[in-house]
Protein backbone atom coordinates (compact mmCIF):
# COMPACT_ATOMS: atom_id res chain seq x y z
CA UNK A 1 0.00 0.00 0.00
CA UNK A 2 1.28 3.38 -0.92
CA UNK A 3 -0.39 6.07 1.12
CA UNK A 4 -0.53 9.46 -0.44
CA UNK A 5 1.84 12.15 0.80
CA UNK A 6 0.25 13.76 3.78
CA UNK A 7 1.32 17.24 4.80
CA UNK A 8 -1.02 17.18 7.76
CA UNK A 9 -1.50 20.24 9.87
CA UNK A 10 1.42 20.10 12.24
CA UNK A 11 2.06 22.85 14.73
CA UNK A 12 4.95 24.12 12.64
CA UNK A 13 2.88 24.17 9.48
CA UNK A 14 0.02 25.81 11.27
CA UNK A 15 2.21 28.58 12.59
CA UNK A 16 4.05 29.01 9.32
CA UNK A 17 0.85 29.18 7.36
CA UNK A 18 -1.03 31.48 9.62
CA UNK A 19 1.53 33.53 11.46
CA UNK A 20 -0.57 32.81 14.48
CA UNK A 21 0.88 32.45 17.90
CA UNK A 22 -0.68 29.04 17.90
CA UNK A 23 -3.02 28.64 20.78
CA UNK A 24 -3.98 32.27 21.01
CA UNK A 25 -6.23 31.55 18.07
CA UNK A 26 -7.54 28.39 19.54
CA UNK A 27 -8.15 29.70 22.98
CA UNK A 28 -10.78 32.13 21.82
CA UNK A 29 -14.26 31.16 22.70
CA UNK A 30 -15.98 29.23 20.00
CA UNK A 31 -18.05 31.51 17.87
CA UNK A 32 -15.77 34.47 18.28
CA UNK A 33 -15.06 36.42 15.12
CA UNK A 34 -12.14 34.95 13.27
CA UNK A 35 -9.94 37.85 12.28
CA UNK A 36 -7.91 35.61 10.06
CA UNK A 37 -10.12 34.01 7.48
CA UNK A 38 -6.99 32.54 6.02
CA UNK A 39 -6.70 30.30 9.01
CA UNK A 40 -9.88 28.53 8.16
CA UNK A 41 -8.76 28.06 4.58
CA UNK A 42 -5.38 26.78 5.58
CA UNK A 43 -6.85 24.35 8.04
CA UNK A 44 -9.44 23.13 5.60
CA UNK A 45 -6.89 22.73 2.81
CA UNK A 46 -4.50 20.87 5.03
CA UNK A 47 -7.25 18.64 6.28
CA UNK A 48 -8.31 17.77 2.76
CA UNK A 49 -4.85 16.59 1.91
CA UNK A 50 -4.56 14.42 4.94
CA UNK A 51 -6.58 11.48 3.74
CA UNK A 52 -5.41 8.01 2.95
CA UNK A 53 -7.03 5.90 0.26
CA UNK A 54 -8.22 2.51 1.45
CA UNK A 55 -8.85 0.14 -1.44
CA UNK A 56 -12.12 -1.72 -1.57
CA UNK A 57 -12.25 -5.45 -1.17
CA UNK A 58 -12.27 -7.96 1.61
CA UNK A 59 -12.02 -6.66 5.14
CA UNK A 60 -11.39 -8.73 8.25
CA UNK A 61 -13.58 -7.71 11.16
CA UNK A 62 -14.21 -9.26 14.54
CA UNK A 63 -12.42 -12.02 16.40
CA UNK A 64 -12.56 -15.77 16.13
CA UNK A 65 -14.29 -17.36 19.15
CA UNK A 66 -11.33 -19.55 20.05
CA UNK A 67 -9.02 -16.59 19.75
CA UNK A 68 -11.31 -14.52 21.96
CA UNK A 69 -11.24 -17.24 24.60
CA UNK A 70 -7.46 -17.39 24.41
CA UNK A 71 -7.25 -13.62 24.76
CA UNK A 72 -9.60 -13.73 27.74
CA UNK A 73 -7.37 -16.26 29.45
CA UNK A 74 -4.24 -14.32 28.58
CA UNK A 75 -5.57 -11.05 29.92
CA UNK A 76 -7.52 -12.57 32.83
CA UNK A 77 -10.96 -11.40 31.82
CA UNK A 78 -14.11 -13.44 31.56
CA UNK A 79 -14.67 -14.53 27.93
CA UNK A 80 -18.05 -12.80 27.96
CA UNK A 81 -16.19 -9.48 27.91
CA UNK A 82 -15.01 -10.22 24.38
CA UNK A 83 -18.13 -11.98 23.16
CA UNK A 84 -19.56 -9.05 21.25
CA UNK A 85 -16.62 -8.93 18.85
CA UNK A 86 -17.05 -12.53 17.73
CA UNK A 87 -17.11 -14.15 15.26
CA UNK A 88 -14.32 -13.15 12.94
CA UNK A 89 -15.73 -12.58 9.51
CA UNK A 90 -14.88 -11.27 6.08
CA UNK A 91 -16.96 -8.45 4.68
CA UNK A 92 -16.77 -6.53 1.45
CA UNK A 93 -16.01 -2.83 1.68
CA UNK A 94 -16.04 -0.25 -1.07
CA UNK A 95 -13.02 1.96 -1.58
CA UNK A 96 -12.93 4.92 0.74
CA UNK A 97 -10.60 7.53 2.14
CA UNK A 98 -9.94 8.10 5.78
CA UNK A 99 -8.14 10.84 7.69
CA UNK A 100 -4.58 9.94 8.39
CA UNK A 101 -4.86 11.47 11.87
CA UNK A 102 -7.69 12.19 14.26
CA UNK A 103 -9.10 15.69 13.85
CA UNK A 104 -7.01 18.05 15.96
CA UNK A 105 -7.97 20.89 18.25
CA UNK A 106 -6.67 23.35 15.65
CA UNK A 107 -8.80 21.86 12.93
CA UNK A 108 -11.91 21.64 15.05
CA UNK A 109 -11.39 25.16 16.35
CA UNK A 110 -11.25 26.45 12.80
CA UNK A 111 -14.56 24.75 12.11
CA UNK A 112 -16.11 26.35 15.17
CA UNK A 113 -14.82 29.75 14.20
CA UNK A 114 -16.16 29.37 10.71
CA UNK A 115 -19.57 28.11 11.71
CA UNK A 116 -20.17 29.63 15.13
CA UNK A 117 -20.58 26.21 16.68
CA UNK A 118 -20.11 26.18 20.44
CA UNK A 119 -17.24 24.17 21.88
CA UNK A 120 -15.90 24.11 25.39
CA UNK A 121 -12.77 21.99 25.53
CA UNK A 122 -12.33 21.89 29.29
CA UNK A 123 -9.49 20.48 31.27
CA UNK A 124 -6.59 21.22 28.94
CA UNK A 125 -5.36 24.40 30.58
CA UNK A 126 -2.28 22.80 32.07
CA UNK A 127 -0.88 21.91 28.68
CA UNK A 128 1.41 24.12 26.67
CA UNK A 129 -0.29 26.16 24.01
CA UNK A 130 1.72 24.75 21.15
CA UNK A 131 0.84 21.25 22.25
CA UNK A 132 -2.86 21.93 22.44
CA UNK A 133 -3.17 22.67 18.74
CA UNK A 134 -1.94 19.24 17.75
CA UNK A 135 -3.86 17.26 20.32
CA UNK A 136 -6.87 15.37 19.09
CA UNK A 137 -10.10 17.33 19.40
CA UNK A 138 -12.13 16.09 22.35
CA UNK A 139 -15.28 17.18 24.16
CA UNK A 140 -17.15 16.56 20.94
CA UNK A 141 -20.23 14.42 20.75
CA UNK A 142 -21.28 12.41 17.75
CA UNK A 143 -23.38 15.23 16.34
CA UNK A 144 -20.44 17.59 16.66
CA UNK A 145 -18.23 15.12 14.85
CA UNK A 146 -20.77 14.60 12.11
CA UNK A 147 -21.21 18.35 11.68
CA UNK A 148 -17.47 18.81 11.30
CA UNK A 149 -17.32 16.00 8.79
CA UNK A 150 -20.13 17.48 6.77
CA UNK A 151 -18.42 20.87 6.83
CA UNK A 152 -15.39 19.20 5.27
CA UNK A 153 -17.49 17.33 2.74
CA UNK A 154 -16.90 14.10 4.56
CA UNK A 155 -18.60 11.74 6.99
CA UNK A 156 -17.71 9.55 9.93
CA UNK A 157 -16.30 6.15 9.05
CA UNK A 158 -18.51 3.16 9.54
CA UNK A 159 -17.39 0.73 12.18
CA UNK A 160 -16.22 -1.70 9.49
CA UNK A 161 -14.30 1.00 7.64
CA UNK A 162 -12.63 2.12 10.84
CA UNK A 163 -11.62 -1.41 11.77
CA UNK A 164 -10.39 -2.17 8.27
CA UNK A 165 -8.29 1.00 8.17
CA UNK A 166 -6.72 0.01 11.48
CA UNK A 167 -6.13 -3.69 10.83
CA UNK A 168 -5.15 -3.65 7.19
CA UNK A 169 -6.08 -6.27 4.63
CA UNK A 170 -4.62 -9.11 6.69
CA UNK A 171 -6.62 -8.24 9.80
CA UNK A 172 -3.90 -7.44 12.32
CA UNK A 173 -4.81 -7.27 15.98
CA UNK A 174 -3.23 -3.85 16.46
CA UNK A 175 -2.49 -1.30 13.77
CA UNK A 176 1.22 -2.14 13.81
CA UNK A 177 0.98 -5.92 14.13
CA UNK A 178 -0.37 -8.78 16.18
CA UNK A 179 1.65 -8.17 19.35
CA UNK A 180 1.04 -5.47 21.89
CA UNK A 181 3.75 -2.82 22.01
CA UNK A 182 3.24 0.05 24.45
CA UNK A 183 5.85 2.19 22.69
CA UNK A 184 3.59 2.48 19.65
CA UNK A 185 0.61 4.23 21.20
CA UNK A 186 -0.57 6.36 24.10
CA UNK A 187 -1.94 4.00 26.73
CA UNK A 188 -1.81 4.01 30.49
CA UNK A 189 0.22 0.85 30.68
CA UNK A 190 2.15 2.15 33.66
CA UNK A 191 -1.07 2.60 35.62
CA UNK A 192 -0.51 6.27 36.31
CA UNK A 193 -3.52 7.62 38.21
CA UNK A 194 -5.54 9.58 35.69
CA UNK A 195 -3.15 8.72 32.88
CA UNK A 196 -0.83 11.15 31.13
CA UNK A 197 -3.50 12.82 29.07
CA UNK A 198 -3.74 12.94 25.30
CA UNK A 199 -0.68 13.34 23.12
CA UNK A 200 -0.24 15.04 19.72
CA UNK A 201 -1.79 13.00 16.97
CA UNK A 202 1.58 12.43 15.32
CA UNK A 203 3.42 11.37 18.47
CA UNK A 204 3.54 7.68 17.60
CA UNK A 205 4.61 7.27 13.98
CA UNK A 206 5.56 3.65 14.63
CA UNK A 207 1.94 2.94 15.47
CA UNK A 208 0.77 3.41 11.89
CA UNK A 209 -1.59 0.86 10.39
CA UNK A 210 -0.62 -1.08 7.25
CA UNK A 211 -2.39 1.64 5.25
CA UNK A 212 -0.44 4.38 7.02
CA UNK A 213 -3.33 5.54 9.19
CA UNK A 214 -2.07 6.93 12.48
CA UNK A 215 -3.12 6.98 16.10
CA UNK A 216 -5.81 4.33 15.79
CA UNK A 217 -4.88 2.59 19.05
CA UNK A 218 -4.82 4.62 22.23
CA UNK A 219 -4.62 8.38 22.71
CA UNK A 220 -8.31 9.06 22.20
CA UNK A 221 -10.90 6.57 21.10
CA UNK A 222 -13.03 7.64 18.18
CA UNK A 223 -16.63 8.03 17.20
CA UNK A 224 -17.77 5.97 14.28
CA UNK A 225 -21.02 6.19 12.38
CA UNK A 226 -22.06 2.88 13.92
CA UNK A 227 -24.58 2.16 16.64
CA UNK A 228 -25.08 -0.91 18.76
CA UNK A 229 -28.01 -3.12 17.77
CA UNK A 230 -31.34 -1.43 18.43
CA UNK A 231 -29.95 1.64 20.18
CA UNK A 232 -29.30 4.41 17.68
CA UNK A 233 -28.18 6.71 20.48
CA UNK A 234 -25.47 4.33 21.66
CA UNK A 235 -22.57 5.06 19.37
CA UNK A 236 -19.78 2.61 18.62
CA UNK A 237 -16.49 4.08 19.80
CA UNK A 238 -13.24 2.43 18.76
CA UNK A 239 -9.59 2.36 19.62
CA UNK A 240 -8.95 2.58 23.36
CA UNK A 241 -7.73 5.71 25.10
CA UNK A 242 -5.06 7.26 27.27
CA UNK A 243 -6.59 6.39 30.62
CA UNK A 244 -6.96 2.69 29.84
CA UNK A 245 -4.35 0.03 30.42
CA UNK A 246 -6.03 -3.26 29.59
CA UNK A 247 -4.24 -4.39 26.47
CA UNK A 248 -7.17 -6.17 24.86
CA UNK A 249 -9.08 -2.90 24.68
CA UNK A 250 -6.55 -1.44 22.24
CA UNK A 251 -7.19 -4.09 19.61
CA UNK A 252 -9.03 -2.73 16.61
CA UNK A 253 -11.69 -5.43 16.90
CA UNK A 254 -12.62 -4.51 20.46
CA UNK A 255 -16.24 -3.41 20.90
CA UNK A 256 -16.29 -2.63 24.59
CA UNK A 257 -16.69 1.12 24.36
CA UNK A 258 -20.17 2.43 23.77
CA UNK A 259 -21.08 6.00 24.36
CA UNK A 260 -24.33 7.87 24.35
CA UNK A 261 -24.22 9.92 21.19
CA UNK A 262 -24.72 13.16 23.09
CA UNK A 263 -21.80 12.66 25.48
CA UNK A 264 -18.79 14.92 25.29
CA UNK A 265 -15.74 13.38 26.94
CA UNK A 266 -12.09 14.23 27.25
CA UNK A 267 -11.12 10.86 25.86
CA UNK A 268 -13.23 10.64 22.69
CA UNK A 269 -12.26 12.21 19.40
CA UNK A 270 -12.94 11.35 15.79
CA UNK A 271 -11.62 11.25 12.28
CA UNK A 272 -13.45 11.56 9.00
CA UNK A 273 -13.91 9.35 5.99
CA UNK A 274 -15.11 9.85 2.46
CA UNK A 275 -16.39 7.65 -0.33
CA UNK A 276 -14.27 6.75 -3.30
CA UNK A 277 -10.68 7.12 -4.34
CA UNK A 278 -8.58 10.27 -4.39
CA UNK A 279 -8.79 12.29 -7.55
CA UNK B 1 -28.61 2.67 58.61
CA UNK B 2 -26.72 3.51 61.73
CA UNK B 3 -24.28 6.34 62.08
CA UNK B 4 -22.41 4.54 64.84
CA UNK B 5 -19.84 2.75 62.74
CA UNK B 6 -16.24 3.94 62.73
CA UNK B 7 -13.78 4.18 59.89
CA UNK B 8 -11.34 1.31 59.58
CA UNK B 9 -8.52 3.52 58.40
CA UNK B 10 -7.20 6.86 59.54
CA UNK B 11 -9.55 9.62 60.49
CA UNK B 12 -11.11 11.58 57.69
CA UNK B 13 -14.06 13.80 57.15
CA UNK B 14 -16.30 14.39 54.20
CA UNK B 15 -17.62 17.68 52.98
CA UNK B 16 -20.39 17.93 50.46
CA UNK B 17 -21.48 20.79 48.29
CA UNK B 18 -24.37 20.67 45.84
CA UNK B 19 -24.27 21.80 42.24
CA UNK B 20 -27.37 23.97 42.42
CA UNK B 21 -30.08 23.33 39.84
CA UNK B 22 -28.84 19.80 39.44
CA UNK B 23 -29.17 16.63 41.50
CA UNK B 24 -25.39 16.47 41.84
CA UNK B 25 -23.37 16.68 45.02
CA UNK B 26 -19.64 17.27 44.99
CA UNK B 27 -17.95 15.24 47.69
CA UNK B 28 -14.49 15.75 49.06
CA UNK B 29 -12.65 13.80 51.70
CA UNK B 30 -10.03 15.44 53.89
CA UNK B 31 -7.95 12.34 53.22
CA UNK B 32 -7.90 13.03 49.47
CA UNK B 33 -7.99 16.78 48.98
CA UNK B 34 -7.14 16.53 45.28
CA UNK B 35 -9.85 14.02 44.51
CA UNK B 36 -13.33 15.16 43.57
CA UNK B 37 -16.20 12.75 43.73
CA UNK B 38 -19.64 13.36 42.33
CA UNK B 39 -22.92 11.84 43.43
CA UNK B 40 -26.07 12.41 41.39
CA UNK B 41 -29.08 11.76 43.58
CA UNK B 42 -31.15 10.49 41.95
CA UNK B 43 -30.51 10.09 38.26
CA UNK B 44 -33.82 8.30 38.00
CA UNK B 45 -36.60 7.52 40.44
CA UNK B 46 -40.08 6.06 40.69
CA UNK B 47 -41.75 2.92 39.48
CA UNK B 48 -39.30 0.33 38.18
CA UNK B 49 -41.40 0.03 35.05
CA UNK B 50 -41.75 3.73 34.26
CA UNK B 51 -38.86 5.42 35.97
CA UNK B 52 -38.53 9.19 35.76
CA UNK B 53 -35.13 10.37 34.52
CA UNK B 54 -34.00 13.65 36.01
CA UNK B 55 -32.21 14.85 32.90
CA UNK B 56 -34.97 13.98 30.46
CA UNK B 57 -37.06 16.61 28.68
CA UNK B 58 -40.31 17.09 30.55
CA UNK B 59 -38.96 15.75 33.82
CA UNK B 60 -35.86 17.87 34.13
CA UNK B 61 -35.01 18.21 37.80
CA UNK B 62 -33.36 21.52 38.67
CA UNK B 63 -33.51 21.50 42.44
CA UNK B 64 -32.57 24.22 44.87
CA UNK B 65 -30.54 22.54 47.58
CA UNK B 66 -30.74 23.90 51.11
CA UNK B 67 -28.30 23.35 53.92
CA UNK B 68 -29.60 21.64 57.02
CA UNK B 69 -28.65 22.09 60.65
CA UNK B 70 -26.81 18.78 60.70
CA UNK B 71 -24.26 19.87 58.04
CA UNK B 72 -26.24 18.09 55.40
CA UNK B 73 -28.11 19.28 52.33
CA UNK B 74 -31.66 18.68 51.22
CA UNK B 75 -34.04 19.33 48.35
CA UNK B 76 -37.47 18.27 47.22
CA UNK B 77 -38.99 17.75 43.79
CA UNK B 78 -42.50 17.08 42.59
CA UNK B 79 -44.21 16.26 39.35
CA UNK B 80 -47.95 16.53 39.62
CA UNK B 81 -49.81 13.33 38.90
CA UNK B 82 -46.59 11.38 38.96
CA UNK B 83 -44.43 11.46 42.07
CA UNK B 84 -42.74 13.60 44.65
CA UNK B 85 -39.59 12.96 46.60
CA UNK B 86 -37.23 14.60 49.05
CA UNK B 87 -33.52 14.04 49.44
CA UNK B 88 -31.47 14.47 52.59
CA UNK B 89 -27.72 13.99 52.33
CA UNK B 90 -25.66 13.82 55.49
CA UNK B 91 -21.90 13.27 55.55
CA UNK B 92 -19.97 11.42 58.22
CA UNK B 93 -16.26 10.69 58.61
CA UNK B 94 -15.81 8.49 55.61
CA UNK B 95 -19.27 7.83 54.32
CA UNK B 96 -22.28 9.74 53.13
CA UNK B 97 -25.86 8.69 53.71
CA UNK B 98 -28.58 9.95 51.42
CA UNK B 99 -32.09 9.31 52.58
CA UNK B 100 -34.83 9.63 49.99
CA UNK B 101 -38.54 9.77 50.70
CA UNK B 102 -40.69 8.96 47.68
CA UNK B 103 -44.47 9.28 47.27
CA UNK B 104 -46.55 7.87 44.44
CA UNK B 105 -48.75 10.69 43.14
CA UNK B 106 -50.06 8.70 40.20
CA UNK B 107 -53.30 6.79 40.01
CA UNK B 108 -51.46 3.57 39.32
CA UNK B 109 -50.05 1.14 41.85
CA UNK B 110 -46.33 0.59 41.45
CA UNK B 111 -45.34 -3.06 41.89
CA UNK B 112 -41.81 -1.97 42.75
CA UNK B 113 -40.03 1.36 42.97
CA UNK B 114 -36.46 2.51 43.05
CA UNK B 115 -33.96 5.31 43.31
CA UNK B 116 -31.10 5.13 40.82
CA UNK B 117 -28.17 7.30 41.92
CA UNK B 118 -24.74 7.65 40.35
CA UNK B 119 -21.48 7.81 42.29
CA UNK B 120 -18.57 8.74 40.06
CA UNK B 121 -14.84 9.12 40.75
CA UNK B 122 -14.48 10.51 37.23
CA UNK B 123 -12.64 13.55 38.66
CA UNK B 124 -10.80 11.54 41.30
CA UNK B 125 -7.78 10.37 39.34
CA UNK B 126 -6.54 8.04 42.07
CA UNK B 127 -9.71 6.02 41.77
CA UNK B 128 -11.26 6.40 38.31
CA UNK B 129 -11.35 3.00 36.64
CA UNK B 130 -12.18 2.86 32.95
CA UNK B 131 -11.02 -0.74 32.53
CA UNK B 132 -13.03 -2.38 35.29
CA UNK B 133 -10.03 -4.09 36.81
CA UNK B 134 -10.20 -2.19 40.11
CA UNK B 135 -13.97 -2.30 40.38
CA UNK B 136 -15.03 -5.21 42.58
CA UNK B 137 -18.07 -7.26 43.47
CA UNK B 138 -18.32 -9.59 46.43
CA UNK B 139 -18.86 -13.08 45.10
CA UNK B 140 -18.95 -15.98 47.55
CA UNK B 141 -17.14 -13.89 50.13
CA UNK B 142 -14.39 -13.01 47.69
CA UNK B 143 -13.84 -9.68 46.01
CA UNK B 144 -13.70 -10.18 42.27
CA UNK B 145 -12.95 -7.59 39.60
CA UNK B 146 -15.99 -7.11 37.42
CA UNK B 147 -13.93 -8.00 34.35
CA UNK B 148 -13.60 -11.52 35.72
CA UNK B 149 -17.34 -11.93 36.15
CA UNK B 150 -19.60 -13.19 33.41
CA UNK B 151 -21.43 -10.34 31.78
CA UNK B 152 -24.33 -10.14 29.39
CA UNK B 153 -23.85 -7.99 26.38
CA UNK B 154 -26.24 -5.20 25.55
CA UNK B 155 -26.34 -2.23 23.23
CA UNK B 156 -24.35 -0.37 25.90
CA UNK B 157 -21.25 -2.55 26.34
CA UNK B 158 -19.79 -0.29 29.01
CA UNK B 159 -22.81 -0.92 31.22
CA UNK B 160 -23.40 -3.94 33.41
CA UNK B 161 -26.04 -4.67 36.02
CA UNK B 162 -26.10 -7.36 38.65
CA UNK B 163 -29.16 -8.64 40.46
CA UNK B 164 -28.83 -9.60 44.09
CA UNK B 165 -29.49 -12.84 45.84
CA UNK B 166 -32.91 -12.93 47.43
CA UNK B 167 -34.16 -9.97 45.43
CA UNK B 168 -36.32 -9.66 42.36
CA UNK B 169 -34.82 -10.83 39.09
CA UNK B 170 -37.04 -9.11 36.64
CA UNK B 171 -37.40 -5.35 36.67
CA UNK B 172 -38.32 -3.25 33.69
CA UNK B 173 -35.59 -0.78 34.47
CA UNK B 174 -32.91 -3.45 34.54
CA UNK B 175 -34.25 -5.48 31.65
CA UNK B 176 -33.85 -2.52 29.34
CA UNK B 177 -30.10 -2.76 29.91
CA UNK B 178 -29.76 -6.50 30.62
CA UNK B 179 -28.28 -7.92 33.78
CA UNK B 180 -25.47 -10.39 34.29
CA UNK B 181 -26.65 -14.02 34.35
CA UNK B 182 -25.63 -14.71 37.94
CA UNK B 183 -26.99 -13.10 41.11
CA UNK B 184 -24.67 -11.87 43.83
CA UNK B 185 -24.99 -12.20 47.57
CA UNK B 186 -23.92 -8.80 48.83
CA UNK B 187 -25.04 -5.37 47.78
CA UNK B 188 -21.78 -3.54 47.59
CA UNK B 189 -19.75 -2.38 44.61
CA UNK B 190 -16.27 -1.02 45.35
CA UNK B 191 -13.40 0.65 43.52
CA UNK B 192 -9.87 0.32 44.83
CA UNK B 193 -7.38 3.13 44.34
CA UNK B 194 -4.47 2.70 41.96
CA UNK B 195 -2.07 2.23 44.85
CA UNK B 196 -4.33 -0.35 46.47
CA UNK B 197 -4.48 1.48 49.78
CA UNK B 198 -7.92 3.05 49.67
CA UNK B 199 -11.43 2.13 48.65
CA UNK B 200 -14.66 3.79 47.67
CA UNK B 201 -17.94 1.93 47.51
CA UNK B 202 -21.69 2.14 47.19
CA UNK B 203 -24.32 0.24 49.06
CA UNK B 204 -27.92 0.81 50.11
CA UNK B 205 -30.64 -0.50 52.30
CA UNK B 206 -33.23 -2.69 50.57
CA UNK B 207 -31.03 -2.97 47.46
CA UNK B 208 -32.44 -4.15 44.16
CA UNK B 209 -29.35 -4.31 41.98
CA UNK B 210 -25.83 -3.05 41.35
CA UNK B 211 -24.75 -1.11 38.28
CA UNK B 212 -21.47 -0.03 36.71
CA UNK B 213 -20.86 2.18 33.70
CA UNK B 214 -17.28 2.33 32.45
CA UNK B 215 -18.07 5.39 30.31
CA UNK B 216 -17.89 7.43 33.47
CA UNK B 217 -16.25 4.97 35.83
CA UNK B 218 -19.41 5.23 37.91
CA UNK B 219 -20.92 2.77 40.36
CA UNK B 220 -24.46 2.46 41.63
CA UNK B 221 -26.36 0.50 44.25
CA UNK B 222 -30.05 0.91 43.74
CA UNK B 223 -32.42 0.69 46.71
CA UNK B 224 -36.08 -0.17 46.67
CA UNK B 225 -38.96 1.76 48.17
CA UNK B 226 -41.08 -1.33 47.70
CA UNK B 227 -44.46 -1.48 46.04
CA UNK B 228 -46.27 1.81 46.40
CA UNK B 229 -49.98 2.27 45.89
CA UNK B 230 -51.31 5.67 44.86
CA UNK B 231 -50.61 8.12 47.67
CA UNK B 232 -48.24 5.79 49.50
CA UNK B 233 -44.78 6.82 50.59
CA UNK B 234 -41.56 4.87 51.00
CA UNK B 235 -38.09 5.66 52.28
CA UNK B 236 -34.73 4.30 51.19
CA UNK B 237 -31.13 5.14 51.97
CA UNK B 238 -28.07 5.19 49.75
CA UNK B 239 -24.64 5.05 51.29
CA UNK B 240 -21.30 5.81 49.67
CA UNK B 241 -18.00 5.05 51.36
CA UNK B 242 -14.80 7.00 50.75
CA UNK B 243 -12.34 5.17 52.96
CA UNK B 244 -8.64 5.99 53.26
CA UNK B 245 -6.25 3.25 54.30
CA UNK B 246 -8.88 0.59 54.08
CA UNK B 247 -8.66 -2.79 52.41
CA UNK B 248 -11.51 -4.37 50.54
CA UNK B 249 -11.89 -6.93 53.32
CA UNK B 250 -12.10 -4.20 55.93
CA UNK B 251 -14.72 -2.52 53.82
CA UNK B 252 -16.69 -5.76 53.62
CA UNK B 253 -16.61 -6.07 57.39
CA UNK B 254 -17.93 -2.55 57.75
CA UNK B 255 -20.64 -3.04 55.22
CA UNK B 256 -21.74 -6.23 56.92
CA UNK B 257 -21.60 -4.75 60.38
CA UNK B 258 -23.37 -1.51 59.61
CA UNK B 259 -25.67 -2.31 56.78
CA UNK B 260 -26.62 -5.94 57.10
CA UNK B 261 -27.14 -5.51 60.80
CA UNK B 262 -29.89 -3.09 59.95
CA UNK B 263 -31.14 -4.46 56.66
CA UNK B 264 -30.69 -8.16 56.08
CA UNK B 265 -31.45 -7.71 52.43
CA UNK B 266 -30.48 -11.16 51.29
CA UNK B 267 -32.68 -13.01 53.76
CA UNK B 268 -36.02 -11.80 52.54
CA UNK B 269 -36.61 -9.19 55.20
CA UNK B 270 -37.09 -6.30 52.81
CA UNK B 271 -40.80 -6.20 53.39
CA UNK B 272 -40.21 -5.82 57.08
CA UNK B 273 -37.78 -3.01 56.47
CA UNK B 274 -40.29 -1.17 54.35
CA UNK B 275 -42.96 -1.55 56.97
CA UNK B 276 -40.71 0.05 59.47
CA UNK B 277 -40.69 3.24 57.46
CA UNK B 278 -44.38 3.52 56.79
Amino acid sequence: MNPSPCPRLTRRAFVAATGATTWSLLSRRAGATDTSGAVVDVVARAAKRAMIPIPGGRAVVGTDRAEAEALAEKYNVHPSWLANETPRRIVEVASFLIDRFPVTNAEYRAFCQATGRQWVPAGQGRLAADTLATLPATFVNRDDAMAYAEWCGRRLPTEVEWEHAARGASGLAYPWGDEWDPTRCNSNERHVPGGRGPTPVDAYPSGASPFGVMDMAGNVCEWTAGSYADAPNAGVVKGGFWMQHEVYRFRAACRMMSQLAGNRQDYIGFRCAKDGRPS
Amino acid sequence: MTHQDKPAGRAASLTIRPQQKTQALNIQSSAFPAQNFCYVIPEAIGSTDRTIWGAAPGTLMAPDWMQTNDSGWTYAWRKEGCLEFSVHAQPADDYLDVRIRLRNLSETAWPESLSFSCFSPRAAADFADFDGTRTFLLTDEQWTPITQIERRDSNRPTIQLWYLKGGPRQLGFVDSFRAAPQVYPEAVLAVRSYDGKHVIAVTADKPLFLFSNLEFSCIHCCPSFGPLRPGEEGVATHRVFICPNTTLDQLADRVRATVIATWTWSSGSRTGARRRYR
